[in-house]
């Protein structure tokens, strides 16, 4: 009964650990496999004062928020509505969650929490120039904060204080 | 001596322009002129409605087109209202909506974005119309400061 207990238990330890060699080995596996496809990269390129913007369209009309941030904060850019005239693009995705009735019966709050991301993309060259993401919660003013959270980075790239 | 100092002139006129024209690359006219056409696009929610009834009851020196050719300027823009729910109701005791609302003007000839403006309304008091009306209201703004 008992070395039949113990086979048990080694048969399991030996299945265990062979499992666990199995998953450290699958990354190993995983060789790296030569993209031909132009990958976008992240860059320490400059944004110049001056650049002509397009603002893809963003999910829930997030764009036109950025375009007023960027109006209010007097960043020193050329937002323009075709894509042919731009220097640069900026494009991203963008999120509202709305209170709920638990929010406003606990926290006595109607704010919404907001979330965006934006890239800034050299279209000549293809290379992101600037990232930024937001998340607000209980956001004062919704979209006009997270959009004018966007715009004062923008300013702070160009003025190379973005880090 | 003439020459030199002609040449010189010269040289720094030259460098006076060169240098103007780098610098000038981002101050381009953002003046939306008194009496421009106006084309404005529609938006969800009908809050382009909303806008033309706004630009109608300030006042603004614009002329509202229904055809996008003949119009110097187009406003784009965007608008979600937040109807209040029971719960705001019955817990905050408040019937209002939320606004928000965002818009774009944007010159047809130069495609550069001439003005834009956003808004954020708790609790408006009359709905879309505040909304619209606060953007009327700093296009006016704008438009007055002609810069």
């Amino acid at each position: 009964m008992f070395p039949r207990k113990i086979c048990f238990l080694l048969l399991l330890c030996w299945i265990s650990i062979g499992a666990a060699f199995a998953q450290e080995a699958k990354p190993s596996s995983l060789t790296p496999t030569p993209t031909t496809a132009k990958t976008p990269v992240i860059t320490e390129e400059s944004l110049p004062s001056g650049a002509r913007i397009f603002i893809a369209p963003i999910s829930n009309g997030f764009e036109t928020y950025v375009a007023a941030g960027l109006e209010k904060k007097k960043v020193p850019v050329v937002v323009v509505i075709d894509r042919d005239k731009a220097d640069y693009e900026l494009s991203g995705v963008s999120d509202t969650d709305k209170a709920g009735w638990v929010k406003m019966l606990f926290l006595g709050s109607q704010q919404t929490n907001e979330a965006a991301s934006i890239k800034a993309v050299n279209i000549k060259t293809g290379n992101v120039v600037f990232v930024y993401s937001v998340n607000k919660t209980n956001s004062v003013r919704g979209k006009q904060s997270a959009g004018e959270a966007v715009a004062k980075h923008i300013n702070e790239k160009i003025e190379n204080r973005y880090r | 001596m003439k020459r030199t100092t002609a040449f010189a002139l010269g040289i720094a006129l030259i460098v006076l322009i060169g240098f103007s024209s780098a610098t000038g690359r981002g101050t381009t006219s953002k003046v939306i002129p008194p009496n421009s056409k106006v084309f404005i696009a529609p938006m969800p929610d009908g809050f382009d409605e909303y806008l033309r009834a706004a630009i109608k009851d300030k006042k603004l020196p614009l002329q509202v087109v229904e055809d996008k050719d003949r119009a110097d300027f187009q406003i784009t823009g965007q608008s979600e209202t937040q109807k209040a729910s029971t719960a705001k109701k019955v817990i905050m005791w408040d019937w209002r909506s939320n606004e928000q609302a965002s818009i774009r003007v944007s010159n047809l000839q130069t495609g550069e974005v001439a003005f834009a403006y956003s808004v954020n309304k708790v609790s408006s008091a009359h709905g879309k119309k505040s909304s619209a009306e606060a953007c009327a209201k700093h296009l006016k703004e704008k438009m007055e400061s002609k810069r």
